[in-house]
């Protein structure tokens, strides 16, 4: 049931915004790499976006402002599309109080309420069956919002994604599943532990569309997603969508990525989204150098003056009493 | 450098090397042993505690697996059940959530159904990271030693982690290891060749007359740190490494606590139906009163760890609590 790709193209202020938008992931997460590497007091793991950029920017630029997403663990470009605050994810790089955080959730699973993003966690998969939960009130309510969710191709050989999808199936969820495939879970190759070619073909045996696009063409992964959402939105279920790509560095920063072939790492380079979408708008006229030399000035100076900003907050407290700060129940009783 | 000094120096491991030491020697010995996980083979696993051994004993027996914990989880139960002894490696002891279904009600049980268990252990990182924070930090030791059936085991030298894995790979019962992450780099004499440290059996690291300070995995350097502070202030602690939460070594805890009267027990977890729990009740339940002054926890705080590792240090159990459950002790 591999569903044609029928979703509408981007409008040019979309198009546009959307340039700024890999500028600026780009721009952000090179500049996070440099600072762990610079050893400068980075906490937590990094797992980077580099070279996957295209699917956050394609899938947030296709939802509304009020709909719902959970990012994967490599996630960074949700957050920075869905407007999260550059001083806040800083803030919390850095060990400083508030932030995005506030130093209690790890920055890579935290929720950006204003920012429509949820919360996640560690456990490959969890993501979705939660996200599943969000999409079924969101049905019950009305709301007319839709939930996407992302996960990475490791992800979906838990049981987690099996038991996700199918009861998304079955309850006719609004939830737009995205596989983020960049062909490795950690060292492991996908090909190396399952025996289909593309994963979106799993969709077929729960009954549900399944797509694949190429993962480092926005605008493609921008139709495929608009397409699912207006299913979703209309009552027609969910979509299960995977988008092919690669990333740039390891699996973390900490990662030696000493294991992929050099050959393939350099053929990824060569396909970078980024600069396969900068060609695409220049070929139809609607960006220039200039604009482009522009738009990474302004990336800069945003991210620069986040790191300013940040570095001025205090460092987390750690003197209160922990019992107290996080006591992890409500108090009282719902009326 | 003398001959022995030498031969001493080049068995001076890291916990990590130990541990390969234990798989490599298991491996070679025994053709049943497999090994199954995510990123065991190329990657040499996540910890790099598999290193080397898929260049060395090949695919069929080192596998690199999906991210599947619970298949990993029954793959090597039903393997043990048929003639194999696998051993699992899952990322971080969270995973074990995951598993813990086939644990529990395949794994541990078996023998009722059957007459016979399941040789296998399921072996992976523990606990707190002190330098990354994050997710992932929580130690679920107490929810499996609360099985009958399992074996639990922590190691906290590199000499215990090799001979309590290898005997762990020997016995014929579901084991879960567990490799707290700050200890992969600490170094200790290892010995060469066979070194099987019997499950079921503390250690006292440094003995001690008047506080016996039970404590499991990392926390075992906190004690030996605690012992030198207390040694300063004219008290002497007995650090008391407990190495299996099961099966627990009763006799040799009571026989410590008759010989001080007093107890604090200190270990990553939840206190709360927790290790420090089940050590109390062993001496408090016993035929004599052995307690000179109530016995002392010093666990994780009842909450979640955050993932700053500032504030993460004030929930774990650390010296400032260890210090002041001493007081009470010794006060």
């Amino acid at each position: 049931m591999n569903a044609a790709n029928t979703g509408k193209e981007p409008g040019r202020e979309t198009l546009r915004r959307m340039m700024e938008q890999l500028v600026l992931v780009r721009e952000f997460e090179t500049r996070c790499e440099e600072l762990w590497k610079a050893r400068v007091h980075m906490v937590g793991e990094f797992h980077l976006s580099l070279g996957q950029e295209a699917i956050a920017v394609g899938t947030c630029a296709a939802i509304r402002p009020s709909d719902l997403i959970c990012p994967s663990i490599r996630g960074m470009g949700v957050y920075l599309c869905r407007g999260a605050s550059l001083r806040d994810l800083m803030t919390t790089f850095f060990d400083r109080a508030g932030g995005i955080a506030n130093g209690r959730w790890a920055h890579w699973h935290s929720p950006v309420p204003d920012a429509g993003v949820l919360a996640q966690t560690g456990m490959l998969g969890s993501g979705l069956v939660t996200s599943g939960g969000v999409a079924l009130s969101q049905k019950y309510l009305k709301t007319g919002n839709v939930v996407v969710t992302m996960l990475g191709d490791g992800a979906t050989n838990t049981g987690y994604f099996h038991e996700g999808v199918n009861f998304a199936a079955f309850a006719d969820l609004p939830l737009v599943i995205i596989i983020e495939n960049n062909g490795y879970a950690v060292s492991t190759p996908i090909s190396s532990v399952v025996r289909v070619k593309d994963l979106s073909r799993r969709a077929e045996g729960y009954g549900i569309p399944g797509i694949t696009v190429d993962g480092n063409d926005a605008i493609a992964v921008y139709q495929t997603v608009d397409d699912a959402l207006e299913r979703a939105r209309a009552g027609g279920g969910p979509t299960l969508i995977e988008c092919k790509t690669y990333r740039f560095g390891g699996s973390t920063v900490k990662d030696a990525d000493a294991l992929r072939p050099a050959a393939e790492k350099d053929a990824a380079r060569r396909n970078c989204p980024v600069q396969r979408f900068k060609g695409m708008l220049s070929e139809r006229g609607l960006l220039v150098e200039d604009d482009y030399r522009s738009m990474v000035k302004a990336a800069r100076a945003r991210i620069e003056e986040a790191e300013r900003l940040a570095a001025e907050q205090p460092m987390l407290d750690a003197s209160g009493d922990p019992l107290t700060e996080f006591w992890p129940y409500a108090e009282g009783v719902s009326k | 450098m003398s001959a022995v000094a030498k031969d001493i120096a080049s068995r001076i491991l890291t916990f990590r090397e130990a541990l390969n030491e234990a798989l490599r020697q298991e491996m070679a010995r025994d053709k049943r042993v497999i090994l199954l996980g995510e990123d065991v083979g190329r990657k040499g696993g996540i910890a790099g505690v598999s290193r080397g051994l898929l260049e060395e004993f090949g695919r069929e027996r080192v596998i690199d697996t999906p991210i599947s914990e619970m298949a990993i989880a029954g793959a090597c139960c039903g393997a043990a059940m048929s003639g194999l002894r696998p051993v699992g490696e899952f990322y971080y002891s969270d995973m074990l959530m995951f598993m813990a279904d086939n644990i529990v009600t395949s794994g541990a049980r078996l023998k009722l159904a059957t007459g016979r268990t399941a040789p296998y252990v399921l072996r992976g990182r523990d606990g707190s990271k002190p330098e990354d924070g994050g997710p992932h930090q929580d130690s679920y030791a107490a929810w499996f030693a609360h099985i009958p059936g399992l074996k639990v085991v922590m190691p906290a030298t590199p000499s215990d982690a090799k001979g309590l894995l290898a005997a762990a790979i020997r016995d014929d019962n579901p084991v879960i290891f567990l490799e707290q992450i700050p200890l992969y780099g600490v170094k200790g004499f290892v010995p060469a060749g066979e070194h099987l440290v019997p499950l079921g059996k503390a250690d006292i690291k440094m003995a001690g007359t008047d506080v016996t300070l039970a404590c499991v995995g990392r926390c075992v350097h906190d004690a030996l740190s605690a012992r030198e502070r207390w040694a300063q202030r004219g008290v002497s602690i007995e650090v008391f490494d407990l190495r299996s939460l099961r099966p627990l070594d009763i006799d040799a805890i009571r026989a410590s606590v008759r010989k001080t009267g007093r107890l604090a027990v200190m270990h990553e977890g939840w206190a709360s139906y927790g290790i420090s729990a089940e050590v109390i009740a062993c001496v408090s339940d016993g035929p004599e009163l052995l307690l000179r002054a109530p016995a002392q926890r010093v666990g994780t705080l009842e909450t979640h760890i955050p993932a700053s590792p500032r504030l993460a240090a004030a929930c774990l159990p650390n010296a400032v609590r260890l210090d002041a459950a001493i007081s009470t002790l010794v006060g």
